[in-house]
């Protein structure tokens, strides 16, 4: 790899990698050190990497299992039986579009369990295939799908319990979305 | 399949990716297509999802 292709990954996936970074571990000091430490670790052994189509899935593997190897969270990797439950989500009101904001959901992202933290984070930055981020992960596609699912779930429930969203309510109480 | 089912692959479907072209979404967009409710719960999901994609992308770099 050379240089400018070093350059390249970086221009492209610094700014994808530090959001999960930051998803992960909430603190931006830690997230940038583990997108540094991706990009050092590849600068050492990326050129290792036989096929440069897996580069993007090697950089956030290697930031996941680095976030994994610091917190020694791995243990609390468990799949559990409710993970295979429908979990109707939380009516979410539309007018809610007009007070949230970035802060806000990292906040309420970063409440959510480790286990279904990083593969909601994964599904919204669309950087992914779900073969890319079973892969990631380390966890078979059933899961990942099982836990967004779960994961989008609690976390809709928890951005429709913050202030701004009572506050909301309380405005314009006749926009709640409905459910069929 | 039931709406149950549906709703939980169709909670984990992304508009505008390669999973339009997954078959393991295919009977339950098939089923959208055919159930006023469904479809209208569908949209809320998607328009849930549009907005998270926005917010995550509104992160900023760290300064």
């Amino acid at each position: 790899m050379t240089e400018i292709d070093f350059q390249l990954l970086v221009e492209q996936y610094y700014l994808p990698l530090y959001r999960f970074g930051l998803s992960l571990t909430h603190q931006q000091s830690e997230a940038a050190d583990l997108t540094q430490h991706t990009f050092h670790t590849w600068a050492l052994k990326g050129h290792q990497l036989r096929d440069p189509t897996k580069a993007k899935t090697w950089l956030f593997t290697t930031l996941y299992r680095k976030f994994l190897a610091e917190k020694r969270y791995a243990d609390r990797f468990v799949d559990s039986e409710t993970e295979l439950l429908f979990v109707e989500p939380a009516p979410f009101p539309s007018a809610m579009a007009d007070v949230l904001d970035a802060g806000t959901v990292l906040r309420e992202l970063h409440t959510l369990e480790d286990r279904y933290r990083a593969p909601v984070t994964l599904f919204y930055l669309r950087q992914h295939s779900y073969r890319e981020i079973a892969e990631i992960l380390d966890i078979p596609i059933g899961t990942v799908m099982s836990r967004i699912h779960r994961g989008k779930a609690e976390l809709r429930a928890r951005l429709g319990g913050t202030d701004s969203a009572r506050r909301q309510r309380a405005m314009a109480p006749g926009k709640e979305a409905g459910y069929g | 399949m039931d709406n149950a089912e549906a709703k939980q692959l169709l909670q984990v479907f992304r508009h505008g990716t390669e999973d339009s072209r997954d078959p393991i979404f295919r009977e339950a967009l098939t089923r959208v297509e055919r159930d006023s409710a469904l479809e209208a719960w569908f949209r809320q999901e998607q328009d849930f999802d549009a907005l998270m994609v926005a917010m995550f992308r509104e992160v900023p770099p760290k300064k």
